[in-house]
């Protein structure tokens, strides 16, 4: 009979605090109903405690024999799913401004992951904590499952306003200070069987950690020590950098004159956001110890949400999903998303060409890739009741693109790539992506 | 919108003005989503307006209180609003923080907003009447933002008024008995730690249900009273004692797991409450002597007011036409009171003489009930001073053969053997502040003889459901909890589930002590009297043994685990610097199994080097494929120290929850003036030492040589005499401390702050 091995990370590191810690470290949260006060969590919680005793399950006992099956970071004491212990997390940071579109981006790309991964791409997408990915299922519930799909709905009733406090948020006592975490959605990537690396699963899966911050968290003295609330940012893998167009003048101003019906809508409200990517690019500076010119090695996507809306400013509307199928398999189009970058930029650099002056000052390599997480401008709602739509017109528009092109690119042995063809060199023109791009061969990652 | 225009520096509401200057200045604080904020470059969710001066430490604080959660649609009227006192410290003092948090709408962004307005208030600008009444007063409270950023020249000024008893009856309209609030309130007086859940629908107004069972209180106690109307959380280091949840929802269900708690299903009549003098006073009314005067300095215009009062509507009619309550509250009309409750005519009889306010038992100020310990103490050592005198003398007499008649002394007998018990060394010296007597309630009762102590009491199950399930601490009634605490004194809460949990079997998971592996410390051999760990295992099957996650070792040998027979059944996964060496050898001795060193490790300096740092030692069992997993950890001798801040004299107590300890020897607690403070001798849960000293700095120590114990854990618990010990107080509030003490066990010590 073989033996199921577990290979334990060293270290892992936790979703909560980011703290790195040897699996040997971790707590176990006790199990007996009387066992409450954690010194950081508070008097309510349950205790939190190091075991010296196990059950042949490998599961540890509390100080009341009870088997307890939930562990915790030795760190902030907030629970750590076991997966963490045995699979690589890989931090994805979502930034921008408020009201760019952050909770719906998020909310769409995992709805369509869950649907696109295990058909497309024979890899499961699945939720790693349901308790703490509760808050995104509730939104993806009510925008893509929503009982009144063929009426109206209001966004505000869709998903609410991000908060600066409350269940998103945990918080974690440090002797009399008190830091607030945001609550992670954590979720496993991993080959199904019919994966080209499906035998390798262990080695090639993935958790991934995302973050619902709200805008404001990005804005200019935010980030403080009782509220470190964007240091994810220091840990990502790949930055997403949300840009809204409609909150852009110069882009409202081109958006009304080449689409004259959308003159009469009312006018969205305007903002800098180029200044939420430097606040940005200087806290991961600070936390990295990087220089100031320094460029930061991880890769920076610059998402331009609201396609819909603005889609027309583009040559060529192209909206059809940029992957081939190829024996039950896809591979990713990576030439497709690279040309579009390249448009985007230059639209980019003739509208609002500091945002791409900071993004490429920021990060080593940057993409720009077009999406909508709703697929369809919403209306003028009843009287004070805001924009509104039907849920059931609701149809994502590249909404997993970033995060697709993100995987194939820089998280190996995950997402196929389509072959390119020969003589085609994205860094041909140097820009479009900014930087070099890995050769890639066909379906090998 | 419909703001109160303050117009900076005076708010124009509907409150008395205050005749007097007042010396401390309330801050104020307005929390919405905005397009630009009172701070640069603030945008969404934030502060709007705040008083001048409010220090940042402080602001921070406040705002993360701002949290809300919509029940219904943002745009939906029907949204609760979420009415609250809290206590937080910040920059080392403690305020008082009314706030009132509704749902506001859409933002600028055509989103879900919020309006949150907070009040801080400091120590001597509180009311008499409590914060459930102040924040019903009419306007003084916002309910909008009036769109203007701005700094506020001075805080708001807090309105002086008291209130007293009344018959509490939007408790009797609700749960049918208006003495659960009398409940209620008993509750925290008896136990100012335990939270209270109600459980109400969403329709129905809690505030009025706060404010009339915390006008029960003593003005004192209204304002320890914690409380939110809407809760959606705990946030770390605020408590909260008094808690609304709606039916149905997340913190409802949780509020049922919780053991422990008091929890008030207030969706349905709950019959008959049973309970002490407040519940009685909930249900016929007092009319009390009003106490001219703030919380600790009054000289201000008294505005009376009854609970019944406009300002704090308690009945359906009432509440529907409050102007300061919200629409929802106002247009839903509360169901109908049910048939009163069948009682005694003489506890309902109205024309009952009131007893003054400051004599009811479980609402005495600390400072009064000092001054009568004081006065109990002097009259005791008086007496018991005359007693030795006349014993002597009677002693004396019959000692020279002068027949003389002795004279008895019989009622003082009684009292005088309680009070030498509670005197006696193995106790603490007497206390009177409000913590001494939550843990010691026989203090309360030698002093302060109370007859609903010793009722039996019974309280319908439905009404008073604990967490935990357990079905004797679910009829328990507060009451009960002063029974259960008097007859165990020296337990508090987390000691007294440590008791009740010794009633449970031990887990089945627990195997006869023939299948276990014991490793033994590095050099012996090893045997169940000196294991290091204690692991179950089935003997019939076969295991692998993978020693994983190890850091750091020292020596150079190759590491490895092997059978009896030298077949090599474990190779190390750890990459690190050291790796390959042989560390020990496992033998299986059926049914147990041994291990043993192997022979290159059995030096001493070297076993402390291989067991430094080791981490998971990982048992495969064969057969069924399932691993476990034993942590093997480094022997570091880890000195947890506590530093309060005052200069005081506190009571430590200790004990040890495990239920399943060997004995333990010799916690050695040291002070940096006292060598040793005392000893901690055994690790049942029923030996609790209570020690007392006079410094401020308590250093914990083990002494290992001595100690075998396995997976001990001790709760060092602070209390001090004559109040309780905030936690700002502590430089460690509360720690875990993780020992190893000899490679032989691993020891939690937990220092909580007392209750």
């Amino acid at each position: 009979m073989a033996i199921p091995t577990r290979t334990l990370l060293r270290p892992t590191t936790c979703p909560h605090c980011w703290a790195k810690f040897e699996p040997q470290d971790i707590l176990w949260i006790s199990s007996h109903s009387d066992l409450l006060g954690d010194p950081r969590l508070g008097p309510e919680q349950p205790q939190r405690f190091l075991p010296t005793r196990f059950n042949l399950q490998g599961y540890a006992l509390d100080s009341r024999g009870f088997v307890c099956q939930s562990l915790a970071c030795p760190k902030c004491h907030l629970p750590v799913p076991r997966v963490l212990l045995e699979t690589e997390p890989t931090f994805l940071s979502i930034l921008g401004t408020p009201a760019c579109g952050k909770s719906f981006f998020l909310t769409a790309l995992t709805w369509e992951l869950r649907r696109l991964l295990p058909t497309h791409f024979g890899l499961s997408f699945a939720d790693a904590d349901t308790l703490s990915n509760r808050s995104l299922n509730e939104y993806e519930e009510s925008l893509f499952l929503n009982p009144k799909a063929d009426e109206l709905v209001p966004l505000a009733d869709l998903i609410r306003k991000t908060e600066l406090q409350g269940e998103l948020y945990n918080t974690v006592m440090y002797g009399n200070q008190n830091v607030s975490y945001p609550r992670p959605f954590l979720f496993t990537v991993q080959p199904l069987e019919h994966h080209p690396y499906a035998i390798q699963a262990p080695r090639v899966a993935r958790v991934l950690c995302l973050y619902d911050n709200a805008g404001e968290h990005f804005l200019t003295g935010q980030d403080s020590t009782a509220s470190p609330v964007t240091r994810h940012m220091a840990r990502a893998s790949i930055l997403f950098y949300l840009f809204d167009p409609t909150q852009d003048p110069r882009f409202q101003k081109l958006i009304r004159q080449n689409k004259p019906a959308l003159a009469g809508a009312p006018s969205s409200r305007t903002s800098r956001q180029e200044v939420v990517l430097q606040e940005a690019a200087g806290r991961v500076r600070r936390v990295l110890g990087l220089s100031q010119g320094a460029k930061h090695t991880r890769p920076l996507i610059v998402v331009l949400t609201k396609y819909d809306v603005w889609a027309h400013l583009l040559p060529e509307a192209d909206c059809a999903e940029p992957w081939v199928i190829k024996e039950n398999l896809a591979g990713l189009d990576l030439e497709r998303i690279e040309n579009r970058s390249r448009e985007v930029r230059a639209l980019l650099l003739q509208v609002s060409p500091e945002l791409v002056a900071a993004a490429e000052g920021f990060a080593e390599e940057v993409i720009y890739v077009p999406t909508s997480a709703l697929g369809e401008s919403p209306t003028l709602g009843e009287q004070g009741k805001g924009l509104a739509i039907k849920p059931a017109a609701i149809k994502p528009i590249w909404a997993t693109v970033p995060f697709l092109y993100g995987m194939c690119r820089w998280m190996p042995g995950l997402i196929p790539s389509r072959k390119r063809r020969q003589g085609q060199d994205s860094s041909a023109d140097g820009r479009g992506v900014a930087g070099r791009l890995q050769p890639l061969d066909g379906f090998a990652t | 919108m419909d703001a109160v225009s303050r117009g900076g520096s005076s708010p124009s509401m509907a409150l008395q003005p205050d005749s007097r200057a007042i010396l401390t200045m309330s801050h104020e604080l307005f929390h919405t989503s905005a397009p630009k904020g009172l701070q640069p470059g603030a945008s969404g969710f934030c502060t709007v307006a705040a008083t001048r001066g409010i220090p940042a430490a402080l602001m921070e604080k406040v705002e993360a209180l701002s949290g809300y959660r919509h029940l219904l649609s943002p745009l939906d009227p029907k949204n609760p609003v979420a009415y609250s006192h809290l206590r937080l410290s910040a920059l080392g003092k403690s305020y008082h923080v009314l706030s009132r948090i509704c749902a506001a709408g859409l933002d600028y962004s055509q989103r879900s907003n919020k309006f949150a307005h907070h009040v801080i208030l400091e120590p001597n600008e509180l009311p008499s009447a409590g914060p459930a009444w102040l924040l019903a007063r009419p306007g003084f409270m916002e309910t909008s933002w009036d769109g203007q950023i701005r700094l506020l020249p001075t805080g708001r000024v807090a309105p002086n008024g008291d209130a007293f008893p009344d018959v509490c009856r939007a408790w009797q309209s609700l749960a049918g008995d208006a003495g659960w609030a009398g409940v209620l309130a008993e509750t925290f007086d008896q136990n100012t730690g335990r939270p209270a859940y109600l459980l109400l629908q969403p329709e129905v107004g809690a505030l009025a249900l706060i404010g009339e069972a915390l006008a029960l209180l003593s003005p004192e106690s209204r304002w320890l009273v914690t409380f939110n109307t809407y809760f959606t959380g705990l946030h770390q280091g605020t408590p909260c004692a008094w808690r609304v949840v709606f039916a149905g929802s997340d913190e409802a269900k949780k509020a049922g797991r919780v053991p422990g708690v008091l929890l008030l299903d207030l969706t349905a009549p709950l019959g008959p409450a049973q309970g002490g003098p407040l519940v009685e006073e909930a249900r016929m009314g007092r009319r009390a002597a009003p106490m001219n005067r703030r919380i600790v300095d009054s000289q201000k215009p008294l505005e009376k007011v009854r609970s019944a009062d406009k300002s704090m509507p308690t009945t359906p009619a009432a509440l529907a036409g409050s102007a300061d309550l919200p629409p929802w509250e106002s247009d839903t009309s509360l169901p109908p009171a049910p048939p009163s409750i069948p009682r005694q005519p003489q506890k309902i009889a109205p024309a009952l003489p009131p007893p003054p306010l400051l004599n009811r038992p479980p609402t005495v100020p600390s400072k009064v009930r000092a001054k009568r310990w004081a006065i109990y103490l002097l009259v005791f050592a008086t007496g018991l001073l005359s007693g030795v005198l006349l014993s002597f003398a009677v002693g004396w007499l019959h000692s020279v053969s002068v027949d003389l008649q002795p004279k008895n002394q019989p009622d003082t007998e009684e009292p005088m053997s309680e009070n030498s018990a509670l005197n006696s060394p193995d106790s603490s010296p007497p206390a009177a502040g409000s913590a001494e007597r939550d843990k010691a309630p026989k203090l309360v009762r030698a002093s302060e003889p109370n007859a609903k102590e010793k009722k039996p009491e019974k309280v319908p199950t439905k009404a008073m459901q604990s967490a935990s399930g357990s079905k004797a601490s679910a009829t328990r009634a507060p009451s009960n909890q002063v029974k259960d605490d008097a007859q165990k004194p020296l337990k508090n809460a987390p000691f007294n589930a440590a008791t009740r949990a010794q009633a449970n079997p031990p887990a089945t998971e627990l195997q006869p002590v023939n299948q276990f592996l014991a490793l033994a410390h590095p050099g012996g051999q090893s045997s169940p009297q000196a294991e290091f760990i204690h692991s179950y295992l089935y003997p019939a099957h076969h295991y692998s043994f993978n020693l994983i996650g190890i850091k750091e070792l020292k020596t150079k040998r190759p590491l490895k685990l092997e059978t009896s027979d030298g077949k090599l059944i474990v190779r190390m996964e750890n990459s690190g610097k050291d790796t390959g060496m042989e560390l020990a050898r496992i033998n299986r001795v059926d049914p147990a199994l041994e291990f043993k060193w192997s022979p290159g490790n059995q030096d001493t300096r070297d076993a402390q080097d291989l067991i430094r740092n080791f981490a998971v030692l990982q048992i495969t069992d064969r057969e069924t494929g399932a691993s476990q997993y034993v942590s093997l950890i480094a022997p570091k001798i880890v000195k947890t120290k506590c530093v309060l801040k005052e200069k005081d004299q506190f009571t430590y107590v200790l004990s040890s929850p495990s239920a399943d300890l060997a004995p333990m020897r010799q916690l050695v607690l040291e002070s940096a003036e006292i060598s040793e403070l005392g000893t901690f001798s055994r690790g049942a849960a029923e030996d609790v030492k209570r020690l007392a000293c006079k410094d401020y700095s308590l250093t914990l120590k083990y002494v290992p040589p001595k100690l075998q114990v396995h997976g001990a854990q001790f709760v060092v618990e602070l209390s001090r005499k004559g109040g309780k010990i905030e936690p700002s107080e502590l430089t460690l509030k509360s720690l875990v401390v993780y020992q190893k003490v000899e490679g032989r066990l691993r020891v939690d010590v937990y220092i909580v702050e007392a209750r």
